[in-house]
């Protein structure tokens, strides 16, 4: 029960489709998850992160190898006692309206209620618990078809955590979500993880924050999936394979991705601090790397106030008081 | 069992839409005398010509006119062909049991070319050529067997129609040359009325004269026999009549065939008030009420004993008159699979009919009579 | 919390009694007039033997069928509209009434019945009854195979339609083929009827019903968890397959033996459970499952009474009252200001 325990683990799994003929979707997974451990699932579309997902949380059968959670194999743990190990939260919207919040989180204490779902002392506890813990204790009496998105999710969130179980597994959580909420969704598994020490495993397309937060990335890619913290896949260049194309680029040192520009002329930038640094993106935007031994310079000038802008060609001089103006000059000059 | 039930709907079925053209009382003037029929035959010079009013149910104002022109003479003037009929016809289908039991009196089941429904004929002679061909079943009015009836070359086929014919199928016959005649006689609602009917086939098949002093006969015996009853007579059982199915009770009206027999052979139809056109549909609790007070059962629908009545409705068999054992049905002379010569040969012979149920309902005017038609349930 | 359970007792409670005041109501009021101190004493056994025959014989099994059968159908129908989500969903929809009308038109469509039993044994006044109920048996085993087999709940429901739209085809090409007198007779059953039911029939009507019902309420837990989607109720324990199947079994009992012994009653199965919702604004099945009975109950006690209002012993098929409350609540479902689904 310590943390650092392994308490999801894949042997050589198989993961796919059984139709007529079985579909693998990918094969020979062997991975790993502790407790207290927040792990995100990259990939591309397609790649078969639900796929791996509802697999790993025995909603869809592997098609050879094995999962264990907490120690038993998937095949062993029955039916009554998988819902106590594992809570999974789907991509699909909650369709139901006309039930309040706190009804839809005290569905999570279902495998430790009685036949007719009569909630205990010890049952009402855990769902307050659950409800503050997400922050949305105030809105328990409310209809779910009366709160925000972020705040449904939150729900579905509150009621994998009533469910008490020591590894979460959710698909997409942040998707359809603003990005206050993403970093507020987010934030609240880092806390999950990091206060009551459970282990998080959640697939998402927010690279930024998967990359920052997680503790662990699996990132999957049509060769399959590789797993490490995210800066030994940055190191290694897996992160950069996976996602860059003609288009995109990944910066190692910044750790993000950016458009691949066309670069077709160079202007030198004098200036330090945080201003020149956005000088320089905003230049990069419209094609101008820095070059020290370029003609054409932008001068920083830093007041108190604000900051205004200077291109000077050796003879002439132009001064901008926004960096649009700046730019929006330079490339109508040049074309 | 299922006939027990079929019959209580074909009997509801056949006493409903009775509506006597202009008369709207239950009550006959004298006893016996039926008011105006819908067949009318008169006699022009060497033909004949037969009107059929209200040819089927609601259709007042409705006339049909057909001409009865024996086969050697010439065409009268200013008549279609379409309206014409060449007597004495050769090849007739019928689609109706009565229209079978009016050509056996006269003896022309040989002209009988097809029927309908031959699970339900009771007729032997009629069931002995449907068994070697002779005689062919084309089928009920909704799915009528065009092509056998154009092939069997009828001269003429005897319908009779439920609604407007271009519902049904067999207006489109009159396309094909085969001319389709609207026999209203089961709409008929008093005994002497439909039986006059043989006339016509009496006409049809050229035994003219047959037919008319069978029905002279018959009326005499109907009428001397009513007059009989109601001289006699001092007090009127009251007679419960037909079964219910399912919680609903289709009541007859007071006009309906059975309801003038009753009357006619001295009892008292409960509902008798009922002048209506249809069967009405009563709760059963309400006609049980009445029944409670009923001396006689007559026709409860196709139940050949009072255990199928109990069966069916154990409720009833707490009736008065069902523990006395009062309950006459009209199955007496009844085929394997259905058939009841009451709905052929009866119809001939209402007189018969009539004293059937005379001796049901005042077996002392009657001593020593054993019924034809009925029979008392056990 | 604690004062909404207590309001929701004593709204139980009201419902209850509602149902038995309508319950007396309906033998007062019958198709035949009779004064309410008469009926009283026929009760009691202190009447005429006139009276107690028409109240014992009549009025009161009437009355019983009506609260086992509008309670059946009620609970069948929320059943079905929680185990495949959807409002409209009931057991006309699944073909329940199709299969018991398949079994009823085969005993008297067909000319040479397929279920002739023996005239004048004991089992001769079921006939009908007993083709009803392996009618609609036999559909609710085609659903249950289907269901087993199929994962997405949405393609049984759409098979069970299909099925029900079959054999109504079938039940037609066997009108075709018939008379006006075995026509009239089926139809008169297709009109659903209340009254025509023995004591010992009332009984098999009982115990199919409880059965239904207990089963039923053995599965409250799972029906909550199954409104917020199957991938949601699997991951919370609830095991899909053997409760799709012990949901429908009980859907079917209940709406089968309605059928066999009453005919096809139209909308009660859809409508009563809305009303239900309606009522007491809960989606909890805890609260649902007796609300619905009760409801369902009610209403049909009501349909019996007004169908005899015309007086002077005429009455109104029951279906005709039932879809004349029902088809409105639908409507309003589908229309209302919340729209379609918002109240489920």
């Amino acid at each position: 029960m310590s943390r650092g325990e392994t308490i999801a683990e894949t042997h050589d799994l198989e993961i796919g489709y059984r139709r007529k003929r079985s579909i693998t979707v990918m094969d020979h997974l062997s991975l790993k998850a502790r407790r207290g451990e927040l792990v995100a699932l990259i990939g591309r579309n397609g790649t078969g992160k639900s796929t791996l997902l509802r697999t790993l949380v025995g909603l869809q059968p592997a098609l050879a190898g094995e999962v264990i959670l907490d120690g038993t194999s998937l095949h062993e743990t029955g039916s009554a006692q998988l819902p106590r190990i594992v809570s999974f939260v789907s991509t699909e919207p909650l369709a139901l309206r006309n039930i309040k919040v706190r009804d839809v989180v005290a569905l999570g204490r279902f495998p430790y209620t009685n036949w007719i779902g009569t909630l205990t002392e010890a049952d009402r506890t855990a769902v307050t618990a659950a409800l503050e813990a997400t922050g949305i204790a105030r809105l328990e009496n409310r209809s779910i078809d009366n709160i925000s998105d972020g705040e449904k999710q939150r729900t579905l969130i509150a009621r994998s955590l009533a469910q008490d179980t020591g590894l979460l597994v959710m698909d997409e959580p942040t998707a359809f979500l603003d990005l206050p909420s993403r970093y507020g969704i987010v934030s609240l598994l880092r806390r999950l993880t990091r206060e009551k020490g459970k282990c998080v495993i959640y697939s998402t397309h927010d690279l930024e924050t998967a990359i920052n937060e997680a503790d662990r990335i699996w990132l999957m890619t049509e060769e399959g999936v590789c797993e490490g913290a995210p800066e030994d896949l940055i190191l290694n260049g897996s992160l950069a394979r996976a996602f860059e194309s003609p288009l995109l680029s990944f910066s190692i040192s910044d750790g993000t991705f950016s458009f691949v520009r066309d670069r077709q002329s160079t202007i030198a930038l004098e200036g330090r601090g945080k201003a020149a640094k956005l000088t320089a993106r905003a230049l990069a935007r419209c094609g101008y790397t820095t070059d020290t031994d370029a003609v054409r310079k932008v001068k920083l000038l830093e007041g108190s106030h604000k900051t205004e802008w200077i291109i000077t060609d050796g003879s002439r001089e132009e001064r901008y008081t926004s960096l649009y103006d700046l730019v929006a000059d330079l490339q109508r000059t040049d074309h | 069992m299922t006939r027990f039930i079929l019959s209580v709907i074909t009997a509801a079925l056949m006493f409903s839409s009775c509506r006597n053209a202009g008369d709207n009382k239950a009550l006959n003037p004298g006893a016996g005398t039926p008011a105006p029929g819908r067949l009318t035959i008169e006699k022009e010079k060497h033909y004949f010509k037969v009107t059929v009013s209200e040819p089927w149910q609601n259709s007042s104002g409705i006339k049909h006119v057909w001409y009865l022109v024996p086969r050697d003479s010439a065409m009268p003037a200013g008549i279609s062909e379409a309206q014409t009929i060449r007597i004495p016809v050769r090849r007739m289908i019928c689609m109706s049991a009565t229209h079978i039991a009016m050509m056996r009196a006269l003896g022309a089941e040989s002209l009988i070319a097809g029927i309908s429904g031959s699970s339900l004929i009771y007729d032997s002679v009629v069931r002995e050529g449907l068994h070697n061909g002779t005689i062919r079943d084309v089928g009920y009015e909704g799915n009528l067997n065009m092509e056998l009836v154009v092939s069997l070359a009828p001269d003429l086929l005897m319908a009779y129609g439920v609604a407007d014919p271009s519902t049904g199928n067999t207006s489109r016959l009159s396309e094909t040359g085969v001319k389709v005649f609207y026999n209203a006689d089961y709409l008929e609602e008093h005994p002497l009325s439909r039986c006059e009917w043989i006339r016509l086939f009496g006409l049809l098949t050229g035994r003219e004269k047959m037919a008319d002093s069978i029905f002279a006969g018959v009326s005499g015996a109907y009428r001397d026999l009513a007059e009989k009853v109601s001289d006699a007579v001092t007090d009127r059982p009251d007679v419960l009549l037909g079964a219910p199915w399912e919680d609903v009770w289709y009541v007859s009206p007071a006009g309906s065939y059975i309801g003038r027999l009753i009357e006619d052979a001295g009892g008292h139809y409960i509902y008798s008030d009922m002048t209506g056109l249809n069967s009405v549909p009563y709760s059963v609790e309400s006609v049980f009420r009445k029944a409670m007070e009923a001396d006689l059962w007559i026709n409860p629908g196709a139940a050949d004993n009072l255990a199928e009545i109990a069966a069916a409705d154990p409720r009833l068999a707490a009736l008065p008159l069902f523990r006395e054992g009062n309950v006459w049905n009209n199955r007496l002379r009844v085929t394997e699979a259905g058939g009841n010569d009451y709905w052929e040969s009866a119809v001939v012979r209402p007189d018969l009919l009539l004293s059937d149920i005379v001796s049901i309902i005042h077996p002392g005017l009657m001593p020593g009579y054993v019924q034809i038609y009925y029979r008392k349930l056990e | 919390m604690k004062a909404g359970s207590t309001r929701l007792a004593f709204s139980l409670a009201g419902l209850f009694l509602l149902m038995l005041l309508l319950f007396m109501a309906d033998m007062l009021i019958g198709s035949t007039q009779m004064a309410a101190h008469d009926v009283l004493r026929a009760l009691f056994g202190t009447g005429s033997a006139g009276d107690e025959l028409i109240v014992m014989q009549f009025r009161l099994p009437k009355a019983l069928t009506a609260i086992l059968a509008g309670a059946a159908m009620s609970v069948s129908g929320l059943l079905m509209q929680t185990l495949f989500r959807n409002p409209l969903a009931g057991p006309d929809v699944m073909g329940v009434s199709s299969g018991a009308g398949l079994g009823v038109a085969l005993t008297l469509l067909t000319l040479t019945p397929l279920f002739t039993l023996a005239e004048g044994s004991i089992l001769s006044g079921w006939g009908v009854i007993l083709a009803a109920w392996a009618g609609a048996g036999a559909v609710m085993l085609i659903i249950m195979a289907v269901s087993a087999r199929m994962r997405d709940i949405m393609t049984v429901l759409i098979i069970g339609m299909l099925l029900a739209s079959a054999i109504s085809a079938v039940v037609s090409l066997m009108q075709y083929f018939s008379n006006e007198v075995m026509l009239r007779t089926y139809v008169i059953w297709t009109m659903g009827n209340l009254g025509n039911i023995s004591y010992p029939q009332i009984r098999a009507l009982a115990l199919a019903t409880m059965a239904g019902l207990a089963i039923a309420f053995t599965m409250v837990k799972p029906l909550n968890a199954i409104l917020m989607g199957e991938t949601f109720s699997r991951t919370v324990g609830v095991r899909m397959q053997r409760t799709r199947i012990v949901l429908l079994a009980s859907a079917s009992i209940l709406a089968g033996s309605v059928t066999a012994f009453c005919g096809p009653l139209a909308f009660i199965g859809v409508a009563v459970p809305h009303i239900a919702r309606l009522l007491f604004g809960t989606t909890d099945h805890r609260i649902l499952l007796p609300a619905t009975a009760l409801a369902g109950a009610v209403i049909l006690l009501l349909s019996d009474i007004i169908s005899v209002l015309p007086g002077g012993g005429q009455v109104i098929p029951v279906n005709t009252v039932t879809s004349l409350i029902g088809i409105p609540v639908v409507l309003w479902i589908i229309l209302g200001k919340t729209g379609l689904g918002r109240r489920f």
